[in-house]
């Protein structure tokens, strides 16, 4: 942990004194978790895109309010909330609704259970289908819901890093991922029975 | 009533492989839900919303996007300057044929003119109407350099640093000034190659005003230009040199005779 944390406070150093290799450093190792991140917080692979080397451009260029109290991807997880937030209350990504052919090109081959689409047409017709209907229903959350939502059901974090992340009170956490999950359910409540989720052990 | 409320938000928690919920929360968790019809039901719905939500899996990138990823946010990085209104969307569309076209026009324009003065006046009339001439006039391909410059050294000039009594804001603060490298070696080398032109038209406040900017733009060159010491350093120069009052009162030569 140590070693990790030498690391990472050297990088920065180096970072604060103009250093573009460490960057380049720092972003290696963090965007595919911060645009994974973004796409979760977008539902689109161009406004990920923008997203996430915003965050890194704004990371960049505040290096030097970071003291190293948290780990940089820690840092780079609340930037990138704020950033989201910030441009949704600005309404300056007007994402494009479901909007996939700049998507297509982004991404390479499209993966369906571990297995390239292309070896199953009919199963990825489907599975198309139904992610189309959950991007539909993330919509439907409001910028602070998604963002609640997505940290603690899709990055598994606990309540309290959450609320720690976006400076607010768990209780606030809670109540927003309440929220959040009934809306979800009364738009994808149709899929439950198909699931066929069997309860706890 | 109330251990209901508190399994419904520890449920995601349960959902989530590598959740940090002791041994014995777990237990109590289950144990209530097997004695609570309506716990098991908000488990069995947040189960599958969560088992829906697997199947949004991301989306595999190529190989040459995560490559190319870094070089895509350097072209961003190089493209933003300064955070501050009005700079970086002003910059933003800078190209620099615009400063070296005119520049070089410019150039042999005050080549072409000495020759000509040289050749046609007498030598004390010669030195007088190059005199009254650089008073007069400023290139607008320098006019443009400091039209260029002025509002870096206004925000410089401005820059009041501030603590952030201790938190990592993720947020810069207004004040902070930022420069991209690429816009300073765009305006030293404007800057260079405006030397060359002002010094072959005598206008020696000119040429006095553009070598201070040369101090500044190595200075932060140099330097990390994001940070306060280098601000300070700057904002020093600015106001030793007294740069923006030369540079307005040279403005105001703009455009008077026209022509050059």
């Amino acid at each position: 942990m140590d070693l990790m944390k030498n690391y990472e406070s050297r990088l920065v150093n180096q970072v604060k004194n103009g250093d573009r290799n460490a960057f380049r450093e720092i972003v290696e190792d963090n965007k595919k978790k911060i645009f994974y991140l973004a796409y979760d917080l977008t539902g689109s692979l161009q406004d990920a895109e923008d997203l996430s080397q915003d965050v890194f451009i704004k990371a960049f260029r505040s290096m030097h309010t970071f003291k190293g109290e948290a780990s940089i991807s820690t840092w780079l997880y609340r930037i990138t909330l704020n950033t989201f937030l910030d441009q949704k209350r600005r309404k300056s990504y007007e994402t494009e609704k479901y909007q996939h052919t700049l998507d297509e090109h982004l991404a390479a081959e499209p993966v369906f259970n571990g297995n390239p689409i292309t070896a199953n047409p009919e199963t990825y017709a489907e599975s198309q289908q139904m992610q189309m209907h959950i991007e539909q229903a993330l919509e439907h959350l409001s910028p602070r819901e998604r963002s609640v939502f997505v940290m603690r059901h899709l990055q598994g974090m606990s309540g309290k890093t959450v609320g720690e992340l976006l400076s607010i009170s768990e209780g606030t956490v809670k109540s927003l991922m309440s929220r959040a999950i009934k809306k979800l359910q009364n738009v994808l409540g149709f899929y439950k029975d198909s699931l066929g989720i069997e309860v706890y052990q | 009533m109330k251990t209901c409320k508190k399994i419904k938000d520890v449920i995601p928690d349960l959902l989530n492989p590598g959740n940090e919920l002791s041994k014995t929360e777990v237990e109590n968790v289950y144990a209530h839900l097997k004695n609570c019809a309506r716990c098991s039901e908000t488990y069995k719905e947040m189960a599958a919303l969560k088992a829906l939500m697997d199947k949004r899996p991301h989306p595999q990138m190529s190989d040459e996007f995560w490559d190319n990823y870094y070089s895509r946010l350097e072209e961003k990085l190089d493209a933003v300057t300064i955070k501050s209104p009005g700079w970086g969307r002003w910059f933003r569309g800078f190209k620099m044929q615009w400063v070296l076209y005119p520049a070089a026009a410019a150039a042999v324009l005050v080549v072409g003119i000495a020759v000509a003065q040289f050749l046609s006046l007498p030598g004390d009339q010669n030195l007088l109407t190059t005199a009254v001439t650089s008073i007069h006039r400023l290139n607008p391909a320098v006019a443009n350099h400091f039209d260029n410059v002025q509002p870096l050294l206004v925000d410089y000039s401005n820059y009041t640093p501030e603590e952030n009594n201790g938190k990592e804001d993720t947020e810069i603060p207004e004040e902070t000034v930022m420069v991209g490298k690429s816009t300073i070696q765009k305006l030293l080398l404007e800057n260079q190659l405006l030397k060359q032109v002002v010094a072959k038209e005598d206008n020696i406040t000119a040429a006095q005003l553009i070598d201070e900017l040369e101090l500044i733009l190595l200075e932060l060159k140099n330097s990390d230009g994001n940070s306060k010491e280098t601000a300070r350093a700057v904002q020093q120069l600015i106001e030793d040199n007294d740069i923006l009052f030369k540079m307005k009162a040279l403005q105001r030569k703009r455009g008077k005779t026209g022509n050059i």
